[in-house]
């Protein structure tokens, strides 16, 4: 049984982070985000149990968060999933027009592993932890950031 | 560039600084973990329990009801009920390969653990199931030549016959999850360029 109170302080310490990062892969949608926050912290006390330390609990909870992303995703278009998929089906029609909506939409348009990656480099995560989330080393990591960076400032820049 | 990400940054922390977690969710969280566990848990022990009911009944039918004595009936006999055990094994299987998907993994480690458990499922749903219903099936012809001196001509024809449909259902069913498993290998196989890309 994982220990209630460990969880409570990570929920409370990361939850800001998590549902940050859920709302920008689901641009901007924020009831999907809140939703999608509630399965990473689903996750997280699941997977609590067997976190053994090798790593910060920043980390971990960050590799729990884009891989439930990543299921969300694949669920939806694969249309396998129907536990939020149901919920919000509809995209653009729920989305709650946020004060950086532009950020978040410029995000949306990324692939998504992409996606993750720069709202990584945005919460200022170390390369090096970034390189650890994603599983590659971290020469390709800086290689692919770069390409990320100017995709999206291209974006940004033309919409 | 540096500039436009430090900008991006600002913008990044300032759409963040907004959101709190509620008091009562801890609570529904552990809740909604358990109960999911536990509808994972019911799913899986479904499945099992449902072919199992199915291996007992049919080994009972066959020892107190209808106890055959032909050798090409035992042959038969045995192959479905030899089916039915090996997909009772493989359900079994694939339950302890899914447990051990490690959502806290890296997403290269998570996306390769995936991929190898729809692998793995998309063989059972495909050759592998197939080939158990064609073991059963011919388990189940076998019985016919002994059925032959216990029922009409009639009934034997029904009993040859109705077959055919159940046939075609499990075979859709088939079909559908072999779908299914390749429209998830097609996004995994997806995802995995998009990491090494």
């Amino acid at each position: 049984m994982p220990n209630k109170e460990r969880f409570e302080q990570l929920h409370t310490a990361y939850y800001p982070m998590v549902h940050q990062m859920c709302l920008g892969f689901v641009k901007g949608d924020a009831d999907t985000a809140k939703d999608l926050t509630q399965e990473v912290f689903i996750n997280t006390w699941s997977a609590l149990g067997k976190f053994k330390g090798a790593s910060s609990y920043k980390t971990w909870i960050y590799r729990i968060t884009v891989n439930t992303c990543l299921k969300y995703v694949r669920g939806k278009k694969t249309k396998q999933h129907v536990t939020l998929e149901d919920k919000h089906d509809h995209g653009a029609e729920h989305t709650i027009e946020l004060p950086h909506q532009e950020l978040y939409e410029a995000i949306g348009k990324l692939n998504e592993v992409d996606r993750l990656i720069i709202m990584m480099v945005l919460d200022e995560l170390d390369y090096n932890d970034i390189a650890e989330v994603v599983g590659i080393n971290e020469g390709t990591l800086r290689v692919k950031i770069h390409r990320i960076k100017k995709n999206l400032k291209k974006l940004m820049n033309h919409g | 560039m540096d500039n436009s990400i430090d900008k991006l940054k600002g913008q990044w922390k300032a759409a963040g600084s907004g959101s709190q977690p509620t008091k009562d969710t801890v609570e529904d969280i552990i809740k909604q973990s358990q109960h999911k566990m536990k509808k994972a848990i019911n799913m899986h022990v479904g499945n099992i329990a449902i072919l199992s009911l199915t291996l007992i009944g049919l080994s009972l039918f066959f020892y107190y009801l209808a106890p055959l004595q032909d050798a090409l009936s035992h042959v038969g006999i045995t192959l479905m009920l030899g089916g039915l055990l090996v997909r009772i094994l493989i359900e079994i299987v694939s339950i302890a390969k899914s447990k051990k998907i490690d959502m806290s993994s890296s997403i290269e480690k998570t996306n390769r653990q995936y991929l190898g458990f729809h692998r793995y499922r998309k063989n059972i749903h495909g050759s592998i199931t197939l080939g158990i219903l064609f073991v059963y099936s011919v388990g189940y012809y076998l019985l016919m030549p002994e059925f032959a001196n216990y029922f009409s001509r009639i009934m034997l024809i029904v009993l040859i016959f109705s077959y055919i449909p159940v046939f075609m259902i499990f075979g859709f069913f088939i079909r559908k999850s072999i779908r299914d498993e390749m429209k998830c290998l097609d996004e995994l196989i997806d995802e995995r360029s998009k990491i090494q890309e």
